[in-house]
């Protein structure tokens, strides 16, 4: 996992899973990395082939810290590029609907949009 | 009279489907491919029927038997590979005295349903769910006992239980002994095989839940042939193990068989997760 941060946006690349045996690692490093400028969180899981609900809740756990920092300071959460079995579990635990799922056929330039937190 | 069913094998479209059930013996709104076609081969006249099976023909013998539930002689014969029609006659028929079903109803490959050859099975996932929407409509024959359209497109299989908080929408069909909590949402365009089991608040359209599945409470199944652990979606072609069964799962190993006239406790050591998950899921769509 390889994490970046610019212009107010920390960068979460390279994540091959999110489940059990790395969510709470997950949640950590991203917690540690949370800086005061921070404006938005943007993962990409273009890579990501296994997700559990471990993983899921990591997710949600970033969600609400994220919806804290919303609150005061406008701040976002972007998922990009989910792996067709990793949409299936998104949607299967109904986390699309607090997340905005893309659907990267729908973009008429073939680039996939990103996921905004709503 | 004679007939020869063949049933089909490997199907690169629906080879998911095909790892949790021999596709003979997938189940089509309440009983499965091979039934259906005895059932057929016995309205024809057939007496004897012969099924070649190279797919786990020991699951197939299994849901058969000797065919006596349809008034046939049936008998199921390992292969070591599917036989194209042709092949199944010169192989079983040509030598053989006894009288048989005029062709085409002499040697079936179990590609699709009894009554709608244009709707091919086994060549997608969308071509399957398909399929089974076209099926349900024509499922409702007489031997269905305890089977009842509650609303127009709504059946509701022998005893079913739907809780008075969860909401039907057509069509939909809703197996033997299947349970849907209060709050559940079924439909539109949902089958559910019999004994599926479908949590408080979980959400279920455009979809086949396979036999003994259950849906974990605030889930929400869409596009998708849920067969157990294995979500498929149809649209889509992609599939995977769920890995959480609180979330999906088959119902086999955590069934407790209630005793006879008690309300069963489906899938009971997992209802502490479920509901913590629910609480978890609610408060944050709140």
């Amino acid at each position: 996992m390889n994490i970046n941060q610019q212009d107010g946006t920390l960068s979460v690349t390279g994540l091959r899973e999110l489940n059990a045996t790395n969510a709470r690692a997950f949640r950590s490093t991203l917690a540690r990395a949370l800086s005061q400028d921070l404006k938005a969180i943007e993962i990409d899981l273009s890579h990501t082939q296994a997700v559990d609900g471990a993983g899921l809740g990591a997710l949600v756990a970033l969600y609400e810290t994220a919806k804290e920092r919303r609150k005061q300071e406008g701040f976002a959460l972007r998922l990009t590029h989910p792996t067709p079995p990793v949409q299936q579990m998104i949607e299967l635990a109904r986390l699309h609907h607090l997340f905005e799922v893309s659907h990267p056929e729908s973009t008429p330039d073939g680039t996939r949009p990103a996921i905004d937190l709503k | 009279m004679k007939a020869l069913l063949i049933c089909p094998n490997e199907r690169n479209g629906v080879a998911a489907l095909a790892e949790c059930v021999p596709l003979a013996n997938v189940s089509l709104v309440g009983k499965t491919l091979v039934e259906y076609w005895l059932e057929h081969l016995a309205g024809l006249g057939a007496q004897e029927v012969l099924i070649l099976a190279a797919d786990r023909p020991d699951q197939l013998h299994a849901e058969v038997g000797d065919g006596a539930r349809w008034g046939l002689r049936v008998i199921v014969k390992a292969d070591k590979r599917e036989r194209t029609p042709e092949e199944a006659r010169a192989s079983h028929q040509a030598s053989d005295p006894t009288p048989w079903l005029p062709a085409p109803n002499d040697v079936i490959l179990m590609d699709t349903l009894p009554t709608l050859p244009q709707l091919p099975l086994f060549t997608s996932y969308a071509d399957w769910f398909a399929a089974a929407q076209a099926w349900m409509p024509r499922a409702l024959t007489p031997d269905r006992i305890g089977v009842r359209e509650s609303n127009p497109g709504e059946w509701v299989g022998l005893n079913a239980h739907v809780a008075a908080g969860a909401k039907l929408i057509a069509p939909c069909w809703i197996g033997e002994r299947a349970w849907i909590e209060a709050g559940a949402r079924i439909g539109p365009n949902v089958v559910l095989e019999r004994e599926v089991f479908i949590a408080h608040g979980a959400e279920v359209s455009d979809s086949v839940i396979g036999p003994e599945t259950l849906v974990g409470q605030f889930t929400e199944v869409r596009n998708s042939i849920a067969w157990g652990s294995t979500l498929i979606n149809w649209r889509s072609d992609s599939y995977l193990k769920v890995p959480d069964s609180f979330l999906l799962c088959s119902r086999e190993p955590q069934r407790a068989r209630p005793p006879p006239g008690k309300t069963p406790a489906p899938a009971h050591t997992l209802l502490p997760v479920m509901a913590r998950f629910h609480e978890y899921v609610s408060r944050l769509l709140t």
